[in-house]
């Protein structure tokens, strides 16, 4: 509330360095318009963030839900892959060369706002003994089982992934919307209503003016 | 006559290892476990059983890992306790036996080393039963000829490189996978044998948990290389032959192209009957299954080593089934506890 009384505090004093004088209102009168052009296109832009914004928390929400589900099973299939494998935690770490799946950062333009776009990709050039050494993983015990984990690992990667896109943007676009709005108010409560009384300042000058000229 | 003079070597051994047996989990403890609504609970519950001096309460917070660790100590500690304890031809055949582990460490350190991590860290993670005194030495070889050369000649495991012939060049192009399928098979080919020398009741028993061995990787090694790279020579070469399975069915088996002739192939072999009555995703389990039958029964017979190689992996088999509840019972899921475990009686 503080911030609004000292806005309202703000806006009630006129600009000093005005002298009174037809030139200055027209001056003042095309400032008055330009803010007022600049307050309807910032709303409208703080509007289309807004609108972007409630996606994006929409999809968080619902991705995080699913985020748990696939967790849980990605994490299931591991025990059970121990099951039947046996340990074989060493042996695939000691397999990894390069990463299988890498993260591509992309740029999405919203109103003139830049938002990070992760998207993930698999690496096939470079890795293909890589590739070769997990499809023959558990070879001879439990195969299937490490085969349902590596596509539910995926799974939660890109989950993950997705999650971090979301995220980074939601985070972006929050400073952005913040600063956006703080545009927009500054222009309705302070920068407009200080162009309107110094409007008034100048025409009652004016009109002062002419009164004294009728009685010379 | 072997039953004879049995008993003066190897009646004390014997007389423990089925007391380990008598000791064993069975359905009842089984159905306790899973009712266990934490890892504080699965603990008590265990109090009962032959697990009670292994999970004392000094674990502070005990987790699936400490547990593993424990359960897999106790169990070398069993092995090792009857291993010194024991005379020949027992003692080849509990080497034989560590001998499944060390190629499993062996594959780890290769591929360790190959890709450049400090050996002293592997040496730290490889299976306890499965270790040899110059473990370490695989990470002075820098490259594959000397690797071959100074150490691998050097470890209990050199028969079976020398038998399969994987000579330097080999190392180095061969995924190692397929090295690792090699040296097991060219192993359990060599173990069988061995059995087979000892004679007797052993042989018969040692035969069919043998078999039942190769015959499982050359199902799995078919069923799980479907739709990879492998060339059908390299998956013949893969198969064990002493299964079975062995002589008519393997090439066939090499051949095929999909699940379904597996089926009819491993289905027409009166010993596998129904094993893909359920389903092939269900085929592991209902060898495991098969595995842990043969395993009991061979405890009908007296005076043979064969026992000694199913009492290890009937052990193996609960710490695993173990793990496998302490997992169920972390994540939440303890309706799926049943679907895996095998059947005791």
């Amino acid at each position: 509330m503080t911030i609004f009384y000292q806005l309202a505090a703000l806006s009630t004093v006129p600009y000093k360095d005005v002298t009174g004088g037809c030139r200055a209102m027209a001056l003042m009168k095309n400032r008055l318009k330009g803010a007022q052009v600049g307050h309807r296109l910032l709303k409208n832009k703080a509007d289309a963030l807004q609108v972007r914004f409630r996606v994006i928390l929409k999809r968080i929400i619902e991705t995080k839900g699913m985020m748990g589900e696939v967790m849980k099973e990605a994490a299931f299939s591991l025990a059970a892959a121990k099951f039947s494998t046996g340990d074989f935690n060493q042996v695939v770490l000691q397999n990894v060369t390069k990463a299988q799946i890498k993260v591509r950062c992309k740029m999405d333009n919203v109103a003139g706002v830049n938002l990070p776009v992760f998207e993930s990709y698999q690496d096939g050039a470079d890795s293909k003994k890589a590739v070769a050494a997990y499809e023959l993983a558990g070879l001879a015990r439990g195969g299937q089982q490490l085969a349902k984990l590596k596509k539910n690992y995926f799974n939660a990667i890109k989950l993950l992934v997705l999650l971090a896109s979301l995220q980074t943007s939601f985070i972006t676009l929050d400073e952005v919307i913040k600063v956006t709005n703080r545009r927009v108010n500054a222009i309705e409560y302070v920068i407009i209503p200080r162009i309107e009384r110094t409007l008034s300042y100048i025409t009652s000058e004016l009109d002062e003016r002419e009164r004294e000229e009728f009685y010379r | 006559m072997g039953d004879t003079f049995f008993n003066i070597q190897h009646g004390y051994l014997e007389g423990i290892v089925r007391g380990i047996k008598s000791h064993l989990l069975g359905a009842s403890e089984y159905a306790n476990l899973s009712q266990c609504e934490t890892l504080e609970d699965l603990r008590l519950s265990l109090q009962a059983t032959d697990y009670a001096p292994v999970l004392t309460a000094d674990i502070g917070n005990l987790d699936v890992r400490e547990l593993e660790d424990r359960l897999r100590t106790h169990l070398v500690d069993e092995f090792n306790e009857v291993k010194r304890n024991s005379s020949e031809p027992l003692t080849t055949l509990l080497n034989y036996i560590q001998h499944g582990h060390m190629i499993d460490n062996v594959v780890m350190l290769l591929l360790g080393t190959l890709s450049g991590k400090p050996v002293a860290e592997l040496v730290a993670k490889c299976h306890p039963l499965g270790r040899f005194p110059n473990m370490g030495t695989i990470g002075i070889a820098t490259n594959s000829s000397e690797l071959y050369e100074a150490v691998l000649i050097d470890t209990p495991l050199a028969p079976y490189f020398k038998e399969c012939s994987i000579t330097e060049e080999k190392l180095d192009e061969l995924n190692i996978e397929v090295i690792r399928c090699v040296l097991y098979k060219s192993y359990i080919e060599s173990f069988y044998d061995y059995c087979q020398g000892l004679g007797d009741t052993t042989a018969e028993i040692m035969a069919e948990l043998l078999k039942l061995e190769c015959d499982r990787r050359a199902m799995t090694i078919s069923l799980n290389s479907l739709g990879t790279g492998l060339s059908k020579d390299i998956k013949e070469s893969l198969l064990p032959a002493r299964g079975h399975l062995h002589p008519y069915y393997l090439p066939e088996l090499a051949k095929i192209d999909d699940v379904e002739q597996l089926k009819t192939i491993v289905e027409g072999l009166p010993e596998y009957k129904g094993i893909f009555d359920d389903g092939e995703e269900n085929l592991e389990d209902k060898l495991i299954q098969k595995e842990v039958h043969m395993c009991i029964d061979s405890f009908l017979h007296q005076f043979h080593y064969g026992i000694f190689y199913a009492i290890f992996k009937l052990k193996q088999q609960e710490v695993t089934n173990l793990i496998w509840i302490a997992e169920c019972i972390t994540q939440k899921s303890r309706h799926k506890i049943e679907t895996c475990i095998p059947h005791y009686p």
